[in-house]
């Protein structure tokens, strides 16, 4: 099988969904509830996408004390409030020296 | 935030923290990439055609293990689902572009690009443009970097790099995040996204997020009709 099959079956597998679910929700007037719905899909996504990584690093579960994801977490939605970098720069800084004490 | 700013500079500047949360991605793809088999100019296309991170991870990783290509099409199609959400989502707050751009637009919009231009109820194509090539690019670079460096690389692959994104999407979500029915829609779809982690091609991460949002406008329809019965 050539890689450049699978380039291809990939991008057919990508780039339809995301160009058809834009297009098709363009121009059209969308009732209250679709439009509530729209509306908390980021959220709703983000946390999502978030939440695994922080609680379950390992695939599994583990006291959440004990992670030093949570406690990186935790930092930085602590430090969202004085803005995007402080927050990113904390978080990231606890998670590489909390990784560091315990390697 | 009614409207997103107009210049690309802007969108560019508001995407840098995720670049960075993003470079070790590119770079373990990169490494990952070799590993599994599709070398240089493999990875690279990936990156170049196909530009859907976890994505690119499966695919490269069912490629390595000999996998046909209706599964490798079947599980793409499963992982990259969530992007219709974003598009749906985002689908009314461009109304700036027309369908052929728009067309073009939706090969750039991932995760991060969607975390960025989603804090605004419209948004302008020049903002769109500057978030979403500046994401594309950072991803070029650092999948190329992976595959120069990825024998140098392989160690640190032992730390959960991912993580690393995970501070960057907080810092955009934490300031979205104003109301009951906000908290109580990320706080379901943190809920639900980990209960249903195990579930096969990252299908629990479209579940969580239908569950929460179902459950949400349900708790506001309740709570702003107290008379009706539940």
């Amino acid at each position: 099988m050539s890689v450049i099959a699978v380039i291809t079956v990939m991008t057919m597998a990508t780039f339809p969904i995301r160009a058809l679910s834009l297009l098709l929700f363009s121009n059209r007037k969308l009732a209250p509830i679709t439009l509530k719905f729209l509306s908390l899909v980021p959220i709703a996504v983000l946390s999502a996408i978030c939440s695994p990584l922080i609680l379950l690093p390992s695939g599994q579960w583990k006291n959440p004390a004990t992670l030093i994801e949570v406690w990186a977490t935790l930092g930085a939605i602590f430090f969202a409030r004085y803005g995007t970098l402080p927050s990113i720069t904390v978080g990231i800084g606890i998670y590489l020296v909390g990784k560091r004490l315990i390697v | 935030m009614k409207t997103s700013p107009e210049t690309a500079m802007q969108g560019v500047a508001d995407i840098i923290p995720l670049l960075l949360g993003t470079a070790p991605f590119g770079l373990i793809f990169g490494v990952f990439a070799m590993e599994m088999g599709l070398g240089t100019a493999g990875g690279q296309g990936f990156s170049l055609f196909v530009f859907a991170g976890s994505a690119q991870f499966v695919g490269s990783s069912l490629y390595g293990h000999g996998a046909s290509l209706v599964i490798i099409f079947t599980t793409t199609f499963l992982i990259n689902l969530r992007h219709a959400l974003y598009g749906a989502a985002l689908a009314p707050r461009l109304s700036g572009a027309n369908s052929g751009q728009k067309i073009f637009m939706s090969f750039f919009l991932t995760d991060e690009a969607f975390a960025v231009v989603s804090k605004f109820q419209f948004i302008k194509s020049g903002y769109f443009w500057g978030a979403a090539l500046a994401m594309y690019v950072n991803w070029q670079i650092w999948t190329l970097i992976g595959l120069i460096f990825n024998s140098q690389l392989r160690e640190y692959i032992q730390l959960n790099l991912g993580f690393l994104m995970v501070p960057a999407l907080i810092a955009i979500i934490v300031p979205q995040i104003k109301t009951k029915s906000s908290v109580l829609c990320s706080l379901l779809a943190a809920f639900f996204s980990v209960m249903l982690s195990d579930l096969p091609h990252q299908s629990g991460l479209i579940i969580s997020t239908i569950i929460a949002i179902a459950v949400t406008i349900s708790y506001e329809y309740f709570a702003s009709n107290p008379g009706n019965p539940a």
